[in-house]
């Protein structure tokens, strides 16, 4: 079976959208879900072969030859499988979601794209495939964040995801053409069966952490995936919640067995722990309805790479899995609030999200997950996570503290657009009927992705043996400890965001509300490297024109200089007859010495 | 050196004489087209002449003063086209266009007697024939004139009185003033002497060869003069010093070679400093390109400094392709004179009046800077290869160097010619137009294919070695 | 191996005759002369291509009479892979060129000549095996130049032009004086570049550095690479959209394809490709940073081009296969890319009469087509797989690793940054909507075709390398 043709439907699809007129756009839509039907079709077909890994060759040099290489091995499938259910879901969502005609085709174009490029990211194993499709996925999120970039908040988000995904993709290459270099192949299973005999490989395997760290949304370069949210909410769904910011940690999942060799585990748990603190604050104080969950994504991720870090490699995956369903439904949710308050943002501006009940049932689906309920999957996720932990008594506080905020968040999130509006506040036209059932529909079959996940939790372990090695159990304190965060979360956001004690704790505690919004301080740091980058350019610049105006200068007075030599010639015949009489003597006396 | 004296030797001298003659006659008869077309045709017959010899390598020596042999005839050819290409020019625009030719007779007399000389004797007269009528040439266009006409006169004078001295000098350690006579059996007693009198003789050829120091006449004179006159001063006259110096260096002061080799790197490299520097600054495009042959005279010389034959193969090269770049630029300059634009900023968007002269005066002077495939670039290689082979590395940076400084002149001449201003349409008249193609013909297909020309150059020396 | 059949001299030859024809034909025909000529060149470059990915090898091989015996300088030419991708670059950017360069049809006859006259220069540069041609070719390609960014430049074109040709006349001096010493100190004088590259050892070692300087001074000017990079955003500033495809596209890949030769040519250029290795990184740094403080779009552009060739000299002077390959490739690549990118900032300045990113603003809004193909272009230039400058940048580096270790990869750093800046300048004038700026004319269907064309060749290249990678195998 031929793995890589799977990303063919969503090409060909791209392909087609690209070259219909404008008055077609009606049946783009049709066009791009179509062929994430085909693609979904196909990934379960590919389910069914065996696994295997299958190499062509792209072209090769002085004996490095570049293949593409693609796997059908369990991690690979996962997340094939995963872009796969997603992609149709997404689409659908799009078709209620996404209106204006004029940006129906360019939409589906890049979308097809940017799913054609997670799946041959997902199938990838080798660093050259890895690396087109990872530099693609970089190229059609900066599309897809500036898609509306008529908003200058849009224009302003794409290009500080690019800056921060270009450092990453840089940082990849320079690794890839090391690893290239030492091993004369890209391909990871060479790279596993030869990785005992040096140290070499702790530089690539860090700058591939760079990489991930960038492409995941970890701290230091977390910031751009807040802004991201600028984006249409079908991209926020897919790209910034579900897909492409799992790269990173997929990346390093199929590397693992080097990291733990190499000893740059505790590098991944660290920045895991300082993300994840970030993410969970952050999310606590946003005002922002997508930013809030965005946060939380980066909190997820960082749990993620938290599990990595403890060498919890099995808790990492169910996490993986299960996080895709619950957090895309939460974005299509927001997406759906917006929409039925006239594309408000501010969360404190959303009302009477009880009127449409279909929505708000699916909600708290998600809701119940991520703040990981039993039996909801998110539960087994996070308890798997915990019980990897207990080992570890700092972290484990530190885990406490995070799924404590985790709970809180959530449930903040949930209630705010609950309140009845007020007439003291402005009013808002509010229509929760204008959701069409599209974007309701997709939220139901992820509700029952979620409920279905948590049978992974048995189910996994058969399958995922050969890579984890070690399948953990979750014992009773995990329990308590999820579900209590999840209880005490819920109180306190009910206590402070239902009974309306917000107001007050808001101006009590104002330097813990600043201590937890850190964003701007993030952003600061962001704008002084910037401005470090313009000052230097501005004294090379200066220096640059300042040899230019010497050389010019230089070379005036050069010319200027032909005057004295001119002054020679004076049109006195007296002058040319010295000179005449002066050469010949000094030529005389010359050559007498 | 055989003796196969044929009648066809006498043939240029005849002609020369004719020439004379055809020259004064045209004062009786005042028939201008009449005059032109006999002169015309005298030049071509000696042309022929010496082409035909050139090639069959016929040699003979006529009454022990002139001699035929490849050099001579290779310059005799080279000076009767650049003399009709000078004729043309003046016929058109000429003021006394009779007395012109009359005048032209000597010179060009002279001329041939040096590029034919046997003996230090003819290379005298040659020069003086050749030198005072060129005054007087300057002369008969108009009392304006009288300045440069006498700055030429008495420094002509001089330089003529500096060569009779060296000849004196050389008298007596040589049994004869044949060229051939050789200096080195009557021993070394007269060392210094000998020298002396080399350093004389270039000292008086550098007058015209405009070697400096004895070059600071060329600008005035050069700007002062008409065009035409100027065109034969820089294209011919200026050769002409350096065929004397050929055959008194290379044939009669060989022995001395390490000698005037430092001699002329010397001068060389003075010359080109002296004539690119000073022609940075100039305004007028006439002077201008009287500084830029000075530069040239300075490339010249460094195949006189590699003292070699290949050095001499090279300067004769550069020697034939200065002419025509040069008789061709100022051909175009002359025409341009007549109507009063004299300034570079005259020249504002001579392209759009007249594109043919600018295209003709951008390839002249881009042949001069030495940019391939022209005949200057062709000039400037083997020359530069000379000296390299004779270990002159530094000469040839210093030649380099000034190369570089010659762009920003030529720069400026070609910038203004194309820039963009509206101008009136301005037509060429036919002399200046039929004397532009010749010469860019030269400069072009010599350049493009170069190895003929090489090759005569290469005979022509080699005859020179073993006169 | 090529079946023999005189291509270079047939390409040479029509393209001579091309010259002629333009500058005899009428104003208003004469573009379309130019684009029959050129694509006529174009087409036997395509049938050489064709005939090389069937054979799996290019080695075209022709001699021709003697040019000047007396030297042994003969015409011979020659194509080994490296040159080959180069001139069949130039054929497609040159044919592009005088298709959509133009934009606002001004002076086309002499333009159109001038360009014919310069791809036969670059064509004759690429191919001649002989280092006195090359200098032929170098020195009528550099002038043809001149006068296209004199004539057809604008207002200060008269500064920039004279910066131009004072740079070029002092590289091409250089490399008369280093042409000249090569020739005397190889045992049996010769021109010619094979003789010369085996038996340049015998050539002594002061000797040998000191011809080593000359011509990489001369190169590096030519690239041009820090220091000698002043002309090069002066000369675009004031060029016209074809005289800067030409410049960039074509030009600067004389020093690249010159410093090829030079590594290859003379031995004790190994012993100093770290100093240039280190030179080109400084370089790359610097303009990197230049870049960054630039407001007109040409000029952007132009600075990009210093990087790229920084980046293409330090894959040079690694000195290995891969390295040389990358080299070439990203040369091919660059050409490509940086003609389309000056034909969009032809295009951009033509329909808005504005280059200035300050005051540009809603491109695609107006220029819907040109806006995506910047775009892509800037894509190409960051050398993002898919285009053809990823292949070339990859194995530059993996070749720059191979010698120099860790230190091979810094320069990629810089993509960083310009690539940082790159994307600013999108989102500030293309895709942004604040007070748009309002079109005074519309680009036509030449545009449009040079776009695909260009386009099309960025994406073969860089999906099916093999094609011509091969070539470098043998």
């Amino acid at each position: 079976m031929t793995a890589i043709l799977i990303i063919a439907p969503l090409v060909l699809a791209a392909l087609a959208i690209m070259l219909v007129g404008e008055e077609h756009f009606k049946t783009v839509k049709y066009i791009a879900f179509g062929a994430s039907i085909v693609t979904l079709l196909f990934a379960i077909l590919l389910y069914q072969t065996p696994p295997g890994i299958e190499t062509y060759s792209w072209f090769s040099i002085a004996g490095l030859s570049f293949n593409i290489t693609t796997s059908t091995e369990t991690l690979n499938m996962l997340l094939m499988m995963l872009v796969s259910v997603m992609t149709p879901l997404i689409f659908l969502y799009s078709m209620g979601y996404l209106e204006t005609p004029s940006e129906q085709r360019r939409f589906y174009f890049e979308m097809c794209l940017f799913a054609a490029s997670m799946l041959l990211f997902s199938i990838s194993a080798g660093f050259i495939s890895l690396f087109i499709a990872w530099e693609m996925l970089g190229v059609t999120s900066y599309l897809l964040i500036g898609f509306w970039y008529k908003r200058e908040h849009a224009a302003t988000a794409a290009r500080k995801a690019i800056t921060t995904i270009l450092i990453g993709d840089i940082a990849m290459l320079v690794a890839i053409v090391l690893i290239g270099v030492h091993y004369h192949s890209f391909d990871f299973a060479t790279l596993m069966s030869q990785y005992q005999n040096t140290s070499f490989l702790y530089l690539p395997l860090l700058l591939i952490l760079i990489a991930a760290f960038t492409k995941s949304a970890q701290f230091p370069f977390h910031e751009w995936l807040s802004d991201a949210m600028e984006g249409p909410t079908p991209v926020s769904a897919f790209l910034h919640s579900s897909t492409m910011v799992k790269a990173g940690v997929f990346l390093i999942m199929v590397l693992f067995p080097l990291y733990s060799q190499t000893g740059l585990l505790p590098v991944i748990l660290i920045v895991g722990i300082i993300s994840a603190a970030i993410g969970a604050s952050n999310a606590l104080a946003s005002r922002h309805i997508k930013k809030i969950l965005a946060y939380s994504t980066i909190e997820d991720l960082a749990l993620m790479f938290i599990g990595i870090g403890l060498g919890a490699l099995y808790a990492t995956i169910l996490l993986f899995f299960v996080q895709s369903f619950y957090k895309a439904l939460l974005f299509m949710g927001s997406g759906a609030i917006m929409k039925a308050n006239e594309d408000e943002e501010d969360i404190f501006k959303t009302y009477n999200s009880s009127k449409n009940r279909k929505l708000y049932v699916a909600l708290l689906f998600g809701v119940l997950s991520i703040a990981g309920v039993f039996p909801f999957s998110g539960f087994f996720g996070k308890a798997l996570l915990g019980s990897a932990a207990s080992s570890n008594l700092p972290v484990y506080i530190m885990l406490v503290i995070i799924e404590l905020a985790g709970g809180i968040y959530i449930f903040r999130w949930l209630f705010i657009p609950l309140r009845n509006m007020n007439e003291k506040e402005e009013t808002v036209y509010i229509n929760y009927n204008s959701i069409p059932p599209t974007m309701i529909a997709p939220m139901y079959i992820l509700a029952i992705l979620i409920l279905l996940a948590s049978f992974s939790y048995i189910y996994f372990p058969t399958f995922l043996l050969p890579i984890v090695k070690n399948v953990q159990q979750i014992t009773w304190p995990e329990v308590l400890f999820v579900n209590g965060t999840a209880i005490v979360g819920l109180l306190v956001a009910n206590y402070v965001y239902r009974q309306g004690h917000r107001f007050y704790m808001a101006s009590k505690h104002k330097n813990l509300f600043n201590a937890l919004n850190n964003s701007a301080i993030i952003n600061r740091a962001y704008v002084a490297i910037a401005a470090a980058f313009m000052y230097t350019a501005r004294a090379i610049s200066r220096f640059d024109s300042g040899v230019d105006k010497f050389t010019y200068s230089f070379s005036e007075a050069f010319i200027e200089s032909g005057h004295s030599i001119k002054g020679l010639v004076n049109g006195q015949v007296n002058t040319y007859l010295l000179a005449f009489i002066a050469g010949f003597i000094i030529l005389v006396i010359a050559f007498a010495l | 050196m055989p003796d196969t004296t044929s009648l066809l030797s006498y043939v240029v001298p005849l002609c020369a004489t004719l020439l004379i003659i055809v020259g004064m006659a045209g004062m009786l008869h005042k028939n201008r087209r009449l005059q032109f077309v006999s002169t015309t045709a005298l030049l071509a017959v000696i042309g022929m002449v010496s082409l035909y010899m050139f090639l069959n390598g016929l040699s003979a020596i006529i009454m022990d003063s002139l001699a035929v042999y490849q050099f001579s005839m290779f310059f005799v050819l080279l000076f009767s086209t650049a003399l009709i290409l000078v004729n043309l020019l003046s016929y058109g625009h000429s003021n006394d266009y009779l007395s012109f030719s009359m005048l032209m007779g000597f010179v060009a007399a002279g001329m041939f007697t040096v590029a034919m000389a046997y003996s230090l004797i003819a290379i005298l007269l040659g020069i003086e024939l050749m030198s005072l009528p060129t005054a007087f040439m300057i002369l008969i266009n108009g009392k304006h004139h009288v300045e440069a006409a006498m700055k030429l006169f008495v420094l002509a004078a001089i330089s003529i009185a500096m060569i009779a001295f060296a000849i004196a000098l050389i008298f007596p350690y040589s049994p004869s003033l044949l060229l051939t006579s050789n200096l080195v059996n009557s021993g070394m007693k007269g060392g210094y002497l000998i020298v002396l009198s080399m350093l004389l003789f270039v000292s008086g050829l550098s007058f015209d060869a405009s070697l400096f120091p004895f070059n600071l006449w060329i600008p005035d004179v050069y700007q002062g003069a008409p065009g035409n006159i100027t065109a034969l001063l820089a294209g011919v006259n200026k050769k002409v010093a350096f065929v004397a110096l050929f055959e008194v260096l290379f044939v009669v002061m060989l022995p001395y070679s390490p000698q005037f080799s430092v001699l002329f790197e010397i001068l060389a490299v003075v010359t080109m400093f002296f004539g690119n520097m000073a022609a940075l600054v100039q305004e007028n495009v006439k002077r201008l390109f009287a500084y830029s042959a000075i530069s040239q005279a300075g490339y010249i010389a460094i195949g006189f400094a590699a003292a070699s034959q290949y050095g001499s193969e090279a300067s004769i090269y550069q020697i034939a392709a200065h002419t025509f770049m040069i008789i061709g630029a100022f051909a175009v300059v002359l025409w341009l004179e007549e109507k009063n634009i004299k300034d570079l900023k005259d020249y504002n968007g001579l392209a759009t009046s007249n594109g043919f002269a600018a295209f003709t005066l951008t390839i002249f002077m881009l042949s001069m800077i030495g940019i391939p495939p022209l005949m200057g670039f062709i000039g400037k290689f083997l020359l530069f290869t000379s000296a390299i082979s004779a270990g002159e590395i530094i000469l040839v940076v210093i030649a380099i160097v000034n190369s570089f400084i010659s762009v920003y002149y030529y720069g400026k001449v070609i910038f203004a010619m194309y820039a963009k201003r509206p101008r009136e349409q301005m037509s060429m008249d036919w002399t200046v137009a039929t004397v532009a193609i010749i010469c860019m013909l030269f400069v072009l297909l010599l350049g493009a294919y170069p190895q003929p020309f090489i090759n005569a150059a290469s005979i022509a020396a080699g005859s020179l070695s073993v006169l | 191996m090529i079946e023999p059949f005189p291509f270079i001299g047939l390409l040479l030859f029509s393209l001579a005759a091309g010259i002629v024809v333009t500058m005899i034909s009428e104003e208003t025909h004469s573009r379309r002369v130019g684009i029959i000529f050129s694509g006529f060149a174009m087409l036997i470059a395509f049938y050489m291509l064709y005939l090389g990915v069937t054979s799996g090898s290019i080695n075209v091989s022709e001699s021709y009479p003697y040019y000047i015996p007396t030297f042994g300088i003969q015409f011979l030419f020659q194509l080994t892979p490296v040159s080959f991708l180069l001139a069949f670059m130039a054929t497609i950017v040159a044919f592009v060129t005088i298709l959509a360069g133009n934009i606002d049809r001004e002076e086309e006859r002499i333009a159109t000549s001038l360009i014919l006259l310069f791809e036969f220069a670059a064509i004759g540069l690429f191919a001649s095996s002989n280092l006195f041609l090359f200098f032929i070719f170098w020195d009528i390609g550099v002038i043809a130049l001149f006068f296209m960014i004199y004539l057809l430049g604008s207002a200060n074109r008269r500064r920039a032009a004279m910066k131009f040709i004072i740079y070029e006349i002092f590289a091409s001096l250089l490399l008369l004086f280093g042409i000249i010493l090569i020739y005397f100190y190889t045992p049996v004088h010769s021109f010619n570049i094979n003789y010369i590259a085996t038996n340049a050892y015998s050539i002594p070692g002061n000797m040998q550095t000191l011809i080593f300087l000359l011509f990489f001074v001369a190169f590096l000017t030519n690239m041009p690479v820090f220091p000698m990079h002043l002309w090069l955003p002066e000369a675009h500033t004031e060029a016209s959209t074809q005289g800067s495809m030409l410049l960039s596209g074509i030009l600067t890949k004389f020093g690249g394809y010159g410093m090829v030769l030079l590594f290859t040519m003379l031995p004790i250029g190994q012993a100093y490709s770290v100093y240039v290795a280190a030179l080109a990184t400084v370089s790359a740094f610097y303009i990197s940073f230049m870049l960054m403080v630039q407001n007109d779009i040409k000029r952007i552009i132009a600075y990009t081009t210093i990087v790229e060739m920084s980046i293409i000299l330090f894959g040079i002077c690694a000195v290995n296969t891969v390295g040389t390959a990358g080299a070439a490739y990203a040369m091919l690549a660059h050409g490509f890319a940086i003609a389309l990118l000056f034909l969009t900032a032809g295009s951009i300045k033509h329909i808005f009469a504005e280059r200035d990113i300050r005051l540009l603003r809603g491109i695609v809004s107006n220029a819907t087509s040109t806006a995506y193909v910047l775009l892509t272009g800037v894509l190409a230039t960051t050398g993002i797989p898919l285009t053809a400058a990823f292949i070339g940048d990859i194995l530059i580096f993996i070749g720059a690793v191979q010698a120099f270790s860790i230190y091979g990869a810094i320069p990629l750093v810089t993509i960083i940054m310009f690539g940082a800046y790159l994307y600013y300048v999108l989102n500030k004038s293309v895709f942004s909507a604040k007070e748009e700026t309002s079109p005074v004319d519309y680009i036509g269907m030449p545009q449009k075709v040079g776009y695909a064309i260009l386009l099309f060749f960025i994406f073969l290249f860089g999906l099916l390398p093999f094609v011509v990678l091969n070539f470098f195998n043998v």
